[in-house]
């Protein structure tokens, strides 16, 4: 792994996934994102109420995903901002997006089969249990539909 | 207010994206979070790839825990955490730990010709070195003289292919490299010869 670090903190990173041939190698099993209905009509909310908030989960967001690329699964990833609900829903967090920012949890499914990350939905703390619930029935509908296909 | 009997059930859309950030330009995300999302994204960056070395590594929090003598909570901590939260000391002992190589750089990118003259550099301490080891070592002699040939070969042939690209195949550079390649399939080591004329004389 090398890093660099611009002056202004960004710059390039240098590792694997920078280098195109090993890109092309890796193709088969990158990890991708799909969104739902139910994280469009959220994300057009929060991008209107709380810009800052959605920013920082879709930054957690887009570590899960990095963390997925290099993890053998999608139950071996590990993180702070990361949290298992039922029915294989996964909850990330706008941890470490700075100060003053009201709790919120973006709401995915993993499916390891096809290498996709759903985007159900996104909330706060006083939505979660609502929330949870309409993330499993998306996952209940989308595992019935897998099965009769 | 939308109560849980008004909201839709969500459907996959079918739109996939290989990134969060070609998500985000994909669905139409305001600019000014795009922006934001990017800024946190730099502050992050050491920090997603030493929680990257761990995982691709096959181990959990707990035993990277354990193996650098510190707690579970501290490394999900430091994972969550900004680059300017970590310690020199702590990606040092990711890079033991994972027994990876981390390198670091900070301040201006090298531009294209600093990098090839630093490339160019690097590539000459090694190959001296080889030649010191080889000067060494009787038994090695044969093998690193078959390096250097496909050393030379290859750089050679990288700078003719590189040529080759350059407005009219680069003529106008002053020299003209040109290898004939024999045999061998493609992506093996072939050895050949290497024309390198002046084009200038």
């Amino acid at each position: 792994m090398q890093l660099w670090l611009g002056e202004d903190g960004g710059g390039s990173v240098l590792d694997v996934d920078n280098i195109p041939n090993w890109n092309m190698i890796w193709l088969r099993i990158m990890w991708q994102i799909e969104p739902t209905t139910g994280w469009e009509r959220d994300q057009k909310h929060y991008a209107k109420k709380r810009p800052n908030e959605l920013a920082a989960v879709m930054r957690n967001l887009d570590r899960y995903i990095k963390l997925l690329n290099v993890s053998k699964n999608s139950k071996a990833v590990q993180a702070g901002y990361l949290h298992t609900e039922q029915s294989g829903v996964l909850a990330v967090d706008q941890r470490g997006g700075g100060g003053n920012l009201q709790e919120t949890r973006l709401y995915t499914y993993a499916d390891d089969e096809t290498k996709t990350v759903y985007l159900i939905a996104i909330g706060d703390k006083d939505a979660q249990h609502a929330d949870v619930e309409y993330s499993k029935e998306f996952v209940r509908t989308y595992k019935n539909r897998a099965e009769t296909q | 207010m939308t109560t849980e009997f008004e909201r839709p059930a969500a459907k996959a859309t079918g739109k996939k994206y290989g990134s969060v950030a070609d998500l985000m330009r994909g669905e139409s995300v305001p600019q000014e979070i795009q922006e934001k999302f990017k800024e946190l994204e730099r502050e992050t960056r050491v920090v997603v790839q030493l929680a990257k070395l761990r995982q691709a590594a096959g181990m959990t929090q707990e035993e990277m825990a354990k193996a650098m003598g510190v707690t579970q909570s501290a490394i999900s901590k430091l994972e969550s955490g900004t680059d300017l939260d970590l310690t020199l000391r702590e990606i040092k002992e990711y890079s033991r730990v994972t027994d990876q190589r981390i390198g670091l750089m900070f301040g201006k990118p090298l531009t294209h010709v600093e990098a090839v003259k630093c490339h160019a550099q690097a590539i000459r301490q090694h190959l001296e070195a080889l030649a010191m080891i080889a000067n060494r070592h009787d038994e090695l002699e044969k093998d690193i003289q078959g390096f250097f040939g496909e050393a030379f070969f290859n750089i050679l042939t990288i700078l003719a292919e590189c040529g080759d690209k350059l407005p009219g195949n680069g003529r106008d550079s002053g020299v003209r490299i040109e290898v004939l390649k024999q045999g061998g399939p493609r992506g093996t080591i072939q050895r050949g010869k290497a024309l390198v004329t002046d084009v200038a004389a």
